[in-house]
């Protein structure tokens, strides 16, 4: 594939307004942004972040999520647990969703997040075009992924009614939201532009 | 400069990348202990065998300890060598481990119960049920000390001494009727609850729990009874009506009460005996057992056993042997009569029978058959195992004695004899005497009593209700209730060291007439007074001597020979040595006004005999002669008739005046001499002729020399009126006898001879100056 980068041309873009600069400019004339052609330490944030949220991972599926009391009765559920619960109640609508989005949507992410370091740092650029899809993919489903925290929060705000029910976050709520947002953190944090370098 | 731009730039990357590789180290930092933290509470599992897993679901049924989730059930299964079991495994938290998965823990399922005492698990019915857990010791140093354990044995129901520290005791009952749960209570008040109950040995145990902080109040000697959840008694004389809290209205429950002197209990294993009610505890354990061919017609539970009246027993159960006929009767006797067992008891049946004339044993007829009780020795004798029940009465030694009377009485056979409202024997029989119309009254007292009759014993009638009422006092006597419908027969004896020589004795009508046969049997004398009419002097009115009581008017009747009534009157001895020839009886009823100018004197005797009347009598010589009982008096209106009578001897002078009018001159209108009295008029009638009054004056010993032939009486009522030129001279005696009446006598200076008696003079009704001039000198006589 025969292509020329911005450094191959000395340009610098503005990654906020899409402005094109020499590569001497320092900051955006038009939005005031500073400049750079590369950020040096994108891989090592990415990867700083994958960790975070692989680590993470854990604790947000064994860990409870959520738990509800009844009449004095605590009753503790992980997001495998809320799961299976809509899976066996017959609503798989909800249970694929939940699925999806709270131990799917993850893990892809993760591993598409791998992919893409893999690809960046052994300058895999025919892989470039590729990844660069699964980059997008990734940075637009990123934000679904707090839908169950959603859940749990709007659920902590209406179910509470004193010893009758009453529902906590549970230690897995906070895992599964660093999850999220290192994941997020780590897309953000990923210079695309390093996938299309070839050296 | 640039090299140190570079540095510079160096040196800052070099603390970024530090930073970006310090957060994975943070973030599993954090992850790790979040993981600890969770997997430190999983803890271990435990296995307990349960016989029915009903309702257990895996991963939700909770363990709890004290109502703190302490675990969870995490499997369930049936167990492999017994398909009636099943095994249920739990995971325990780590914490609580040291605490349940010990030697001794009891496991139990809770689950909603609803019985009569009590509603619990209500909050299974929404959570679920749940698996309670108990360490068989109560602080941490003991059950650390335990052995681990890990595999258990359910127990089916919550332990009894679960949590709670206080006194478990077990009774033995005979009945099972008591709920678990059902209250106990110290004077009505909860102190704990049955907590158990089971059956061995053919007899009901229960456990009970008392609370810790009440525990003291059971004591060695306490007594335990069964409170019925009404208590209903209904007699004759009302109705009971007793419930005792709503709790054991439905389940019954246990009170118990104690002797609060004693000491608290110390030997908590004593097995205390549940009495099926109150009134048990005061029953003797045993049966006594009593033996009879007639037929008895007593009912169980309802016959009672009577001892004098009291209620000493009942009867528990009756049974009928058909080969001979006879019937067993079980009958309990209250534990303080028990010694009347040891006195050789006699048992009568007792069946009430009713007739008008003995209504009195009303409440016997109510009561229905009952057995009594006597005891016939005073000494001990053997409890036997067996007593005859006898029909008839037990022959009491008595003493038989006849009571005459003139009255038809209302005393019937059986009627109590009573000495001082204790019964001491009971009327035989009654009957006509054979030859005349008396009433005779055979009576029966009974031997230990036999000493209170004597030759000084009165008997009299007991009415139910008498009245006495004087202006003294008003008393009322009543007879002893059971004498109340029917007349029953009393007796006094005055002195118990009399001897006894007859066994005949009057019988008073009542007991005022006893009383007045009482006090004519004092000693005294009687006499008889002559009156002219007796409506001054009422039977029973008292004789009084200065006023003292000195007897009573025993009877009055008319004498056909003199045409007089005859009033026998009774003295005490130590006022008839007072009484003699002299003795003069007068009335003292009413009031005496002595009226005259100076003075009115109103004199009365005490406020009884103004009323009611009264006798006295005076001796106006001491030294009379003595007379005999029922000597003949006369009786005075007043005392100054006797006076006047006295001062009427036959030493004075009589004389008669002629008036031409009685004017205002009566009996014992004064005769005056100088305005000095020296008589009265004695009495004055028609002359025959009519053409004056007579009028017999009599003139005292002492003055009847003044009295001459020539002498004048004249009016001195009379005053004369002289009008003259000088004025008016108005002449009169005395102003009192210008009003009440008199004569005056006038014996010229030049007297003649004494005046016979009986000798007649005119009465002149004008005073003469010249008799006033007139002034003789007697002689000495």
């Amino acid at each position: 594939m025969n292509y020329k980068s911005d450094r191959d041309l000395g340009l610098v873009l503005c990654t906020h307004c899409n402005s094109v600069f020499k590569e001497e400019q320092k900051v955006c004339t038009k939005c005031k942004s500073k400049l750079k052609q590369r950020d040096k330490y994108s891989l090592a944030k990415t990867l700083s972040f994958t960790i975070v949220a692989i680590i993470f991972l854990f604790p947000a599926n064994i860990l409870t999520m959520m738990e509800v009391t009844t009449l004095g009765v605590v009753e503790s559920s992980t997001i495998l647990d809320g799961i299976v619960y809509f899976f066996e109640t017959e609503s798989y609508l909800i249970a694929l969703v939940i699925f999806v989005a709270s131990i799917l949507v993850p893990i892809f992410k993760l591993v598409i997040l791998i992919y893409l370091l893999y690809t960046t740092k052994y300058n895999k650029t025919y892989l470039a075009k590729n990844a660069t899809k699964y980059y997008r993919i990734i940075k637009f489903i990123g934000k679904w992924s707090m839908i169950d925290i959603f859940v749990v929060a709007l659920m902590i705000v209406m179910v509470q009614f004193g010893n009758l029910s009453n529902i906590i976050a549970g230690p897995a709520a906070i895992a599964f939201t660093i999850v999220v947002v290192s994941t997020m953190l780590a897309t953000e944090s990923f210079d695309t532009r390093l996938l299309w370098d070839k050296d | 400069m640039d090299e140190k731009i570079e540095h510079v730039s160096v040196k800052k990357s070099k603390k970024i990348v530090f930073l970006i590789w310090l957060l994975p180290f943070i973030a599993l930092l954090i992850s790790t202990s979040m993981l600890y933290k969770h997997f430190e509470k999983q803890g271990e599992e435990i296995e307990i065998y349960f016989d029915n897993a009903e309702g257990f679901v895996v991963d939700k049924t909770p363990l709890k300890y004290k109502g703190i989730k302490i675990g969870i059930v995490s499997s369930i299964e049936v167990d492999e060598k017994n398909i009636n079991r099943f095994l249920v495994r739990i995971a325990v938290d780590k914490k609580a481990l040291n605490l349940v998965a010990k030697k001794g823990t009891k496991f139990w399922k809770v689950e909603p119960k609803a019985t009569l005492t009590e509603i619990s698990g209500l909050n299974t019915i929404f959570s679920g049920i749940y698996i309670e857990a108990m360490p068989s010791a109560q602080n941490i140093e003991q059950i650390k000390d335990l052995e681990e354990q890990h595999t258990f044995n359910a127990v089916s129901e919550k332990p009894i001494n679960y949590l709670q520290d206080g006194l478990f005791l077990d009774l033995k009952s005979s009945n099972g009727t008591l709920e678990v749960g059902a209250p106990i209570l110290y004077k009505s008040f909860l102190v704990g609850k049955i907590v158990k109950k089971n059956l061995k040995d053919n007899n009901i145990f229960y456990t009970i729990f008392i609370e810790e902080e009440y525990k003291d109040l059971v004591k060695e000697d306490s007594s335990f009874w069964n409170i019925s959840a009404i208590d209903l008694k209904a007699s004759l004389s009302g109705i009971k009506f007793k419930v005792n809290t709503l709790a054991s209205l439905i389940a019954g429950g246990i009170a118990f009460d104690s002797n609060s002197l004693k000491e608290p209990l110390k030997d908590t294993n004593k097995i205390f005996n549940l009495y099926s009610s109150k009134e048990d505890i005061d029953y003797l354990a045993d049966y006594i057992v009593l033996k009879t061919n007639v037929e008895h017609g007593l009912e169980k539970e309802f016959s009672k056993v009577l001892y004098n009246g009291i209620e000493i027993g009942y009867v528990h159960d009756l049974s009928f042997v058909i080969e001979d006929k006879q019937s067993f009767i079980f009958i309990k006797i209250k534990k303080e009569f028990a010694s009347l067992l040891e006195q050789n008891p006699y048992f009568e049946l007792k069946k009430p029978t009713i007739s008008l004339e003995k209504l009195d044993e009303l409440s016997n007829v109510i009561k229905g058959t009952y057995i009594n009780l006597t005891k016939r020795s005073t000494k001990k004798s053997q409890i036997k195992d067996i007593y005859t029940l006898h029909n008839e009465p037990i022959k009491r030694k008595t003493l038989e004695i006849v009571l005459k009377s003139d009255d038809t009485l209302k005393v019937s056979n059986g009627s109590a004899v009573f000495f001082k409202d204790i019964k001491v024997g009971q009327v035989k029989n009654k009957k006509l005497h054979s030859k005349s119309d008396e009433l005779r009254v055979e009576v029966e007292i009974f031997k230990e009593y036999s000493y209170l009759v004597n030759d000084s014993s009165i008997f009299y009638i007991q009415s139910p209700v008498e009245i006495n009422a004087s202006l003294e006092n008003i008393s009322f006597k009543t007879a002893p209730l059971s004498g109340f419908i029917n007349s029953s027969i009393a007796f006094e004896t005055k002195n118990l060291k009399a001897k006894r020589t007859v066994n005949r004795f009057y019988l008073f009508p009542s007991y005022e007439k006893m009383l007045e046969q009482k006090y004519f049997l004092q000693k005294g004398k009687r006499y008889t007074l002559s009156l002219d009419n007796a409506n001054s002097v009422l039977k029973s009115n008292s004789i009084y001597y200065k006023g003292i009581e000195a007897g009573k008017v025993v009877s009055k009747k008319y004498n056909e020979e003199t045409k007089k009534v005859d009033a026998q009157i009774f003295v005490f001895e130590e006022y008839a040595k007072y009484i003699n020839e002299s003795t003069k009886f007068y009335s003292i009823s009413g009031f005496d006004v002595d009226f005259s100018l100076e003075k009115v004197n109103i004199k009365t005797q005490s406020l009884n005999t103004l009323v009611k009347g009264g006798i006295s009598f005076i001796s106006l010589d001491e030294k009379a002669k003595e007379v005999k009982s029922f000597h003949t008096f006369e009786f005075y209106k007043s005392l100054d008739e006797i006076l006047k009578e006295e001062r009427f001897n036959e030493n004075g002078l009589r004389v008669v005046v002629l008036a031409k009018s009685k004017s205002s001159l009566k009996e014992n209108s004064p005769i005056f001499y100088r305005q000095l009295q020296i008589g009265v008029v004695e009495k004055y009638n028609l002359a025959k002729d009519g053409t004056s009054v007579e009028l017999q004056l009599y003139i005292d010993e002492k003055f009847k020399h003044l009295v001459r032939e020539n002498s004048i009486f004249y009016n001195a009522t009379a005053f004369g009126m002289e009008i003259s030129l000088l004025g008016v001279k108005v002449t009169t005696e005395t102003l009192e006898t210008l009003l009440a009446g008199g004569i005056s006598l006038v014996t010229p200076t030049e007297y003649k001879e004494k005046a016979k008696p009986m000798m007649r003079f005119p009465l002149y009704d004008d005073v003469e100056e010249e008799w006033l001039q007139w002034n003789p000198k007697f002689k000495k006589l």
